[in-house]
């Protein structure tokens, strides 16, 4: 194996294995020996983000690990983000991402969001128990490509509907892809309020908004 | 059969005319507009004036057919108690916690403990206790408590507290020790000031956010601390744990002594019958059913989760506020109607 294949891969081994750390300093040797910090990225972090995927499918992750994981993540990010060409930042998709107003529960969101950075996806967070105005104003604001609505509540999904419901009065629904998720959503649920997508889990979430903002770009 | 001996046959194994349908408060309280709004809910006041609180709790379990009262209406007062800051909300938003008292893991070391009797809105679901117990002898009186790893992640921001399971084991250990002891005395004050039975709501600590090796060493020892320390006096404990409870269900089984377990909708009560031996279960009637089925739908899912296993029957988690009345009624109905 060479030198470029074995630290892209020890870099992923970082990120799986929880070591921030290490990469960090996986990071620094692939910038000191002239690796494409993109290419370091790509195929170094993020597939070591897409095994952290497998294993939280297959019930081998939590959450816990989750979170430690994408901290190893930003570390190495941290260190070849400043060293990236700014052509290679500048196409990603943008996207709004949220808790509807009247829950407070975003451990799922905020695990989405870390899944759809660590997916090289610009991240817009509102934060939790966001008025619904607040996602369409935003959305159009920093003319993103995608919104996704989360809650934990059944007494909170109708706020989901309203959110679609007010991109219709103005006259943008198709300007965005909407995807929600949370505990009680479902894709019956998503299909009865017309949003585009639901993901059952985070690396669903990853997976179903790279196909929608795919699809979106292609259409 | 009276409710209050039906539940107490039903926990003890002994033969009933047909099972007990409960609603306990907390999380799970009947937050249905239609019937909070008959019952005289009218916002903040329902939180914080003892009277109101019982009388609302005693109105819901006519309007409703529950065969329980509960309070408090919402999972914040043990929070609050600790200095976190609290939203009250209204008849559509539960209470919820809008800052946390502390920025990190060391901060716990900075809490005094919290004491029922004094702090916060304590003294005020106590006081409700003591008044439901006064005028109301024939339904059980259910308290509640939030979980310790709810409560802990109420208390700081939960990734901080998730982080740490794996990087300060130790610290996570005393600090659920030190909320288990706290829960423990706001127990022993709901059961002396009334409470007949005690739901523990513990929906963070659910599987599919732990995983089974985190629930084993971090939820199951101290909601078994919690047990243990509640079991003077004999009065039953139910344990609530939102999600998928399949990876967590060896640990529950194991917990002793637990009267009940109360699950979500998505499990699969033959499975976890399997799993649980003779603990009694208690749910899981699908709250989006309750919510948007009709009233013929509420009553076959509920008979389907008695045939399944169920022994207490049980909305699966909190209730939506659009739940139409006659879908409750059709659901207690199931059991209690004819």
């Amino acid at each position: 194996m060479g030198e470029k294949q074995e630290i892209l891969q020890q870099l992923a081994q970082a990120v799986v294995e929880m070591d921030e750390e290490a990469a960090v300093t996986v990071a620094e040797q692939a910038f000191r020996v002239g690796i494409d910090p993109y290419e370091a990225i790509t195929d170094g972090l993020t597939v070591g983000m897409g095994i952290v995927n497998e294993k939280f499918e297959n019930e081998e992750y939590f959450v816990p690990e989750i979170l430690l994981c994408a901290d190893a993540m930003y570390a190495g990010l941290e260190v070849l983000r400043p060293h990236l060409k700014i052509e290679a930042a500048s196409h990603h998709a943008r996207v709004v991402i949220g808790v509807v107003e009247g829950d407070t529960h975003d451990i799922g969101k905020n695990l989405v969001k870390m899944m759809l950075e660590t997916a090289a996806l610009e991240v817009y967070d509102l934060g939790r128990n966001v008025p619904l105005h607040d996602f369409v104003d935003k959305a159009l604001e920093i003319d993103a490509q995608m919104i996704c609505l989360s809650t934990l509540m059944t007494t909170t999904m109708d706020g989901m509907k309203k959110v679609v419901d007010i991109l219709e009065e103005k006259g943008v629904r198709d300007r965005f892809v909407v995807m929600v998720g949370g505990g009680p959503i479902s894709q019956t649920f998503a299909d009865s309020i017309g949003a585009d997508g639901y993901a059952a889990n985070a690396a669903a979430a990853v997976r179903k908004a790279n196909e929608l903002i795919e699809n979106m770009v292609t259409a | 059969m009276e409710p209050k001996e039906r539940l107490t046959r039903t926990f003890a194994g002994k033969t009933i005319d047909r099972p007990p349908v409960l609603c306990p408060g907390g999380m799970m309280a009947v937050s249905a507009r239609g019937i909070m709004a008959r019952a005289g809910f009218s916002g903040r006041d329902a939180h914080c004036d003892p009277e109101k609180m019982a009388a609302i709790a005693e109105r819901i379990a006519g309007i409703s057919g529950f065969e329980n009262v509960g309070v408090p209406f919402c999972m914040t007062v043990e929070a609050e108690s600790f200095g976190a800051r609290v939203d009250l909300g209204d008849i559509e938003r539960e209470p919820a916690v809008t800052r946390y008292p502390c920025a990190s893991l060391a901060d716990f070391a900075r809490l005094s403990p919290a004491e029922p009797e004094k702090h916060g809105r304590l003294p005020v679901l106590l006081e409700a206790l003591r008044l439901l117990k006064k005028s109301n002898p024939h339904l059980p009186i259910m308290g509640n408590l939030v979980g310790p790893i709810s409560l802990a992640t109420s208390l700081v921001e939960p990734t901080t507290f998730f982080r740490a399971m794996r990087r300060e084991a130790g610290t996570v250990h005393e600090i659920l020790a030190f909320i288990t002891d706290f829960l423990v005395r706001l127990g022993r004050a709901q059961f002396a000031a009334g409470a007949d039975l005690i739901t523990v709501a513990d929906p963070t600590s659910t599987g599919e956010i732990l995983g089974p090796m985190f629930f084993k060493e971090f939820a199951k020892p101290y909601l078994e601390r919690l047990c243990r320390g509640l079991e003077q006096g004999g009065r039953p404990v139910i344990v609530h744990i939102c999600g998928n409870a399949r990876l967590i269900a060896p640990a529950i089984s194991d917990i002793n002594p637990l009267a009940a377990f109360s699950f979500d909708s998505l499990v699969n009560v033959a499975r976890l019958k399997e799993q649980m031996g003779s603990l009694v279960l208690m749910g899981n009637v699908s709250t989006a059913v309750l919510e948007k089925g009709s009233p013929e739908l509420v009553r076959k899912i509920a008979r389907i989760c008695l045939a399944r296993g169920v022994e207490i029957l049980a909305p699966a988690c909190g209730i939506s506020p659009a739940t139409p009345l006659a879908n409750i009624r059709a659901l207690t109905g199931a059991v209690a109607g004819t």
